[in-house]
């Protein structure tokens, strides 16, 4: 282990004075847009405590105790231009909570030689035998990226970073216990999405589109031309290598159908088969790089031109002339991004991930628009979004089912709880029902209440705010006496509903912690009970 | 079906004290007709290569399109296991053979979508809700049982033992658990009984949708750990495959009497782009073989309930003909169906085979689809279901003549 360790203390280094976080693709076109101009926020709005507690709840995992008093103190306004500002914040709490499994992060080939020893994948290798031998490392590795990301969630100051990283990890979803995906995960979080989560839409796709977790997620590393070139065997090649041909090339077509569906146009796009072919053809050679040789890194994206389908094509009545290579893959996805159909998917998706599950006409509309005119930049459209009235209608405040992780992480900022470092953590927050990049099928966890209004998830939520308020979380250490001290009952339900709630609780759910609570024995009992009851609640299951 | 007033009146009666519960008055509900014909659906989410399940092994095209991953015709080793000498069972799924040769199990062939969708999301959404282009609507499961008596467990019509709840049951009081044991709360047990009793009374004062199925979680809890249906004890000596745990576990709950008319698992994993593999190595088998073992399991499991229940298996559409570039198949058209159960007429082959030939295909390249699911739907819900009009359920659908699936 003694590999890893001299791994993650360079890696570490690196984190404090800055080096470029590892990535597939260049990082220059991250920078932030100037400020959009547009109607500002209603002024009755700027100070008011439950607005900026609903703004917490949806462009934050929730308040801290005492925050939402804090930003309308401060004014909403200026809590938005914080997070939609781009200059790194220190943040020490953070950063010693992520120290311990920062680890997670490497960049896949550091990974394997942490685990199977230096220089690894600089042999010949296969996937298959690089697979087997990983695979005792990659639980407790999910585990601690896990735990890094819920970490980043509970604690980071740019929370809206890290609700969007949530948002792509589930429209780029990929599938961490596939194949070579276990070393890749990581990396795709850490250094595709994470560092364009704010940025603009188009480099999110060309950085998703070419990095291997995705690659290997939706086969297109074992996509290859239907027409096999003179270069790979020639077209009326003959025995021994007809046979090869057949047993390794053709298309296929599962990430450009996603592509076309999940990650740009949507189902409704107005694409038709013969575009996914197109596509898929357009993109055969975008592949996984085996070996260590000049521009290449093991497990790094690299372009197979032997592969490449290389004639012309048609995509959404667009004409791909013959003879191109790789180019015609980035001229493909710059065509998508750009695409009227990918600005209303967006729009939608959005709209529905943080106004409410059938997003208001208005939200779409704005939010569309904002997409169309600023060329996909994500901190405009978001700001589009925040902007518009429908954000902060009455009927869209606590109207969305917070999904499992929302919950979790909204507990946790609640009672001003930290992540002391065991993944155990990581593992409550599975037994809710939403293992982290464990979603198996390329849509992604929904976010919708309909997926997630189960009576077995119900209970597990229960089960987790007993814990968390019992103690009894390992990996959790929370300041529940600051927020719900000893005291007699009327205090609790009064601080409960204010701390926890945010003032929102019916009269239904106080009566009943009320009786509950007068019918405890043990008077020390209540503060810990209460706190379970609070953020069990059906109330808290809102956002 | 009609309900019976007795019925009705214990309702009122579990309405106002839903922790009294009296358990002989459930058998009473089953044995007045609710809930005593339970009908449980396998989703094969992914869309499973029907060729692979059911093999055409008379057909030439069938061989030549998958050089690497064709079930060989019957006799050969890995062959397939010949039903009728056209088609053959995948030799992983032997283990529904006897079902099939006792006329229990019938297989649909070349059954699938009107609609030309190749998108998983799209396909399961309108097999679910049995109309298109409306996604928020109910499932057309929820439209056959909806003018029942809501009763069974817990003023529950269905069980549903998946991750999420499916679209098919929207509309109509399900319970969704990923797994039995997860119903329950764990603490120490003086903790444990004061806050079940806090989050029920505050749950059944609450009128908001999440409130409700939160009381239903609770009470349901609290019924599963006195019937300790969630723990060994409950298991009938029947062995299943791990993966297959939801189908004991639905087993189990069927055998109880809880009298609920719908039962749904989800199976994952059906979209082999790579890695299909043929007879014995490979994904499908794999699959195969855990599924086949657990639904035979299943059936012996249900006991004197054999006689009542049905099983319907379904997939949201087939997989390509012809192998793609990574021993895969991508996303195609008609699939197969299977039905399991006493009033099925078994033991045979439905549906019209068009043939796999290249002009002999939908679009040039997939299974075409010559038996439009809803005719097999609408069968499972006039003679299982009971239901008297398929207006409401099937909307849009002209009912062709009855393939005669069911007796």
């Amino acid at each position: 282990m003694s590999n890893h360790r001299a791994v993650v203390t360079i890696y570490i280094a690196c984190w404090f004075v800055g080096c470029a976080v590892p990535n597939s693709v260049p990082m220059s076109q991250v920078a932030s847009p100037p400020r959009p101009e547009g109607t500002a926020i209603a002024p009755a709005l700027a100070h008011d405590v439950s607005a900026a507690r609903h703004l917490l709840n949806r462009f934050a995992f929730g308040p801290r105790p005492g925050e939402s008093e804090t930003v309308a103190a401060a004014g909403i306004e200026l809590w938005l231009d914080a997070q939609l500002g781009s200059e790194p914040r220190p943040n020490p709490e953070l950063e010693s909570a992520l120290w311990p499994y920062l680890g997670a992060a490497l960049e896949p080939r550091q990974l394997v030689d942490s685990w199977l020893g230096r220089g690894t994948l600089d042999e010949p290798w296969k996937g298959p035998e690089i697979n087997r031998r990983i695979r005792p490392y990659f639980r407790q590795h999910l585990a601690e990226l896990g735990l890094l990301q819920i970490t980043r969630h509970v604690l980071s100051e740019r929370q809206l970073e890290e609700v969007m990283v949530e948002f792509w990890v589930n429209h780029f979803n990929v599938f961490a216990p596939k194949g070579l995906v276990r070393v890749l995960v990581g990396d795709y979080i850490e250094g595709a999405l994470r560092p364009r989560a704010l940025g603009r839409f188009e480099d999110l796709l060309i950085a998703t589109a070419r990095h291997p977790a995705m690659l290997i997620y939706l086969d297109n590393a074992a996509s290859s031309s239907e027409m096999p070139t003179w270069e790979n065997g020639g077209p009326m090649g003959r025995g021994r290598h007809a046979k090869q041909r057949r047993k390794t090339g053709g298309l296929n077509e599962n990430y450009a159908r996603e592509l076309l569906e999940l990650h740009t146009l949507g189902r409704d796009g107005g694409y038709t088969q013969q575009d996914v072919i197109g596509a898929a053809r357009i993109l055969t050679g975008w592949g996984v790089s085996r070996r260590a040789r000049a521009g290449e890194q093991p497990l790094g994206f690299v372009f197979r031109a032997r592969r490449h389908d290389s004639g012309a094509k048609q995509v959404l009545g667009e004409h791909f002339p013959e003879g191109h290579a790789e180019d015609e893959g980035l001229r493909l996805l710059g065509l998508l991004a750009r695409h009227p159909a990918t600005a209303k998917h967006l729009a939608r998706k959005l709209c529905a991930h943080f106004v409410a599950d059938d997003p208001p006409s208005g939200c779409l509309l704005a939010t569309e628009r904002a997409f169309v005119a600023s060329g996909g930049e994500l901190r405009a459209v978001l700001l589009a979004l925040v902007r518009d009235e429908t954000f902060w209608a009455t009927s869209a405040r606590g109207a969305k089912l917070k999904t499992p992780l929302e919950f979790a992480v909204s507990a946790l900022r609640a009672v001003g709880a930290k992540p002391d470092g065991t993944t155990e953590l990581a593992r409550a927050v599975r037994r809710l029902g939403e293992p982290l990049f464990e979603e198996s099928v390329p849509v992604g966890y929904l976010d919708s209440s309909s997926a997630w209004l189960a009576e077995s998830g119900m209970l597990a939520r229960m089960q987790f705010a007993t814990s968390l308020a019992l103690r009894a979380l390992p990996g959790v250490s929370p300041d529940a006496a600051a927020v719900l001290p000893a005291g007699d009952v009327p205090d609790l339900l009064q601080l409960g509903n204010r701390r926890i709630l945010g003032q929102t609780a019916s009269a239904g759910t106080l009566d009943a912690i009320q009786a509950s609570l007068a019918s405890l024995t043990d008077e020390a009992d209540r503060p810990a009970l209460a706190g379970a009851w609070f953020l069990g609640s059906p109330e808290f299951q809102q956002q | 079906m009609t309900c019976s007033s007795s019925r009705r009146s214990f309702l009122v009666g579990a309405t106002l004290a839903p922790y009294v519960w009296a358990w002989p008055a459930v058998a009473r509900a089953v044995a007045d007709g609710v809930g005593d014909r339970p009908l449980v659906c396998l989703f094969l989410r992914g869309a499973a290569d029907g060729l692979s399940l059911v093999v055409p092994h008379g057909e030439p095209d069938y061989y030549r399109e998958r050089p690497g991953i064709a079930i060989l015709p019957p006799g050969k080793t890995g062959g397939a296991i010949d039903l009728d000498g056209r088609f053959g069972f995948h030799p992983r799924l032997a283990p529904l053979k006897p079902l099939f040769d006792s006329g229990l199990l019938a297989v649909v062939h070349a059954v699938g979508s009107p609609h030309p969708t190749r998108s998983h999301f799209e396909a399961q959404d309108y097999m679910e809700t049995a109309q298109v282009g409306l996604s928020s609507t109910s499932g057309w499961l929820a439209r056959c049982v909806a003018e029942r008596a809501a009763l069974g467990l817990g003023e529950l019509q269905a069980v549903a033992l998946t991750d999420t709840p499916p679209l098919a049951l929207r509309g109509t009081p399900t319970l969704v658990a990923a797994r039995l044991a997860q119903l329950q709360l764990a603490a120490r047990p003086r903790a444990r009984q004061q806050l079940e009793m806090g989050f029920e009374r505050m749950y059944d004062r609450s009128s908001t949708e999440v409130g409700i199925i939160g009381s239903r979680a609770l009470a349901t809890a609290r019924r599963i750990r006195e019937l300790s249906l969630g723990d060994d004890r409950a298991r009938s000596g029947v062995d299943y495959p791990k993966p297959t745990a939801a189908l004991r576990e639905l087993a189990s709950l069927i055998r109880a009497g809880l009298g609920f008319d719908l039962g749904w698992v989800d199976v994952q994993g059906w979209d082999t782009h790579q890695n299909q593999g043929n007879a014995e190595a490979g994904r499908l088998p794999v699959l195969l073989d855990a599924w086949s073992r657990g639904l035979a399991a299943f059936w012996a499991d249900l006991g004197e309930w054999r006689e009542r229940v049905l099983v319907l298996v379904m997939t949201e559409f087939g997989r390509t003909v012809k192998e793609n570039g990574s021993g895969g198949t991508d996303h195609g058209h008609a699939s197969v169906m299977f039905l399991l159960g006493a009033g099925v007429r078994g033991g045979k082959v439905y549906g019209n085979w068009p043939g796999l030939q290249p002009n002999q295909r939908w679009e040039g390249r997939d299974l075409a689809v010559t038996t439009d699911f809803r005719e097999v739907f609408a069968e499972v819900a006039t003679k299982h279901l009971g239901v008297a009009s398929l207006a409401g359920v099937l909307p849009g659908y002209l009912p062709g003549p009855a393939l005669g699936l069911l007796a």
